[in-house]
């Protein structure tokens, strides 16, 4: 066996120099070279599943704020028109404050003229009756002194004595 | 001793009716002196009323005061002394503002009203 590894060409020393070595150069290569390697593989296939991880929950995020933003604005759209609604009831109800202040307002004005116009009527009336008063007290002034004496006095003279009989005596 | 306005109308009647006309001005002065010294003064124009009264009565008289539009007519006069107990002494007043009929008044006392002016002063103002 020797003989024949011999006529191979086959020297042990230098066959276990080579062993030798190649192991020293395999635990080199392991030790400064695969391990390193390995370990970047190691580090990088952990951080694209961190991206995967991180990606999957972003996702999941964005659906979840796309579910939240949905439903704020489907409970802002129920809310605006709840208050479109109550903004027009308050409005009709205010409309018909106004148009009731309005009404009473214009009654008030109304009534007002009205009364105005009752006074300076009874104004009118008023002056035009002391006018006419006037004018008639100054014509039957004018009549009883164009009137001769004694057809004037006669009436009064016997009421004059007519009063004085029936007046106390002193 | 405070004196009543009758009291000094009544001296001052009795003090003047027996005197002659000479003495009287010398007498009122006297009275005058009397009341200013008893500080009655301000009793001097209801004293003298009283007083007229009293010698109007003591004659048998009323002053009748009558205003009127136009002179009394001598019926008129009769007329009114007919309704008084005594005779009167007038005092005619002529006011043409009465318009008509006449105002009486006698002894400062009674006033009949009977005047125009009266009558339509009454008439307007019922209003």
């Amino acid at each position: 066996m020797s003989e024949l590894l011999h006529n191979f060409g086959v020297d042990w020393k230098l066959l276990i120099a080579q062993a030798v070595n190649f192991f020293v150069l395999l635990l080199v290569l392991w030790k400064f070279a695969y391990k390193p390697i390995l370990e970047v593989f190691r580090t990088r296939r952990e951080s694209i599943a961190q991206g995967l991880r991180d990606a999957e929950e972003a996702s999941q995020r964005l659906t979840q704020a796309e579910k939240i933003g949905e439903e704020k604005i489907t409970v802002a759209r129920t809310e605006a028109l709840g208050i479109v609604n109550q903004a027009e009831a308050l409005g009709r109800t205010r409309k018909e404050e106004i148009l009731q202040e309005a009404t009473d307002k214009g009654d008030a004005v109304l009534a007002q003229a009205r009364q105005g116009a009752m006074e300076e009527r009874l104004k009118a009336e008023e002056a035009f009756y002391k006018d006419a008063e006037g004018l008639l007290r100054a014509g039957m002034e004018h009549i009883l002194i164009a009137l001769p004496p004694e057809a004037r006095d006669r009436e009064l003279t016997r009421r004059a004595i007519a009063a004085l009989k029936t007046a106390p005596k002193s | 001793m405070k004196y009543t306005v009758t009291q000094y109308a009544e001296a001052l009647a009795e003090a003047l009716a027996p005197a002659g006309a000479e003495k009287r001005p010398s007498m009122i002065r006297r009275f005058l002196g009397m009341l200013r010294k008893n500080k009655d003064s301000k009793l001097l124009a209801a004293i003298v009323r009283k007083t007229e009264r009293r010698w109007l009565a003591d004659q048998n008289l009323h002053k009748v005061a009558v205003t009127s539009a136009s002179p009394l007519t001598a019926a008129v006069k009769k007329e009114i002394e007919a309704v008084l107990t005594r005779k009167p002494m007038w005092e005619e007043k002529i006011d043409p503002a009465i318009l008509g009929g006449m105002r009486i008044l006698v002894d400062d006392e009674t006033m009949i009203d009977a005047s125009a002016r009266s009558r339509l002063d009454r008439m307007f103002s019922a209003r």
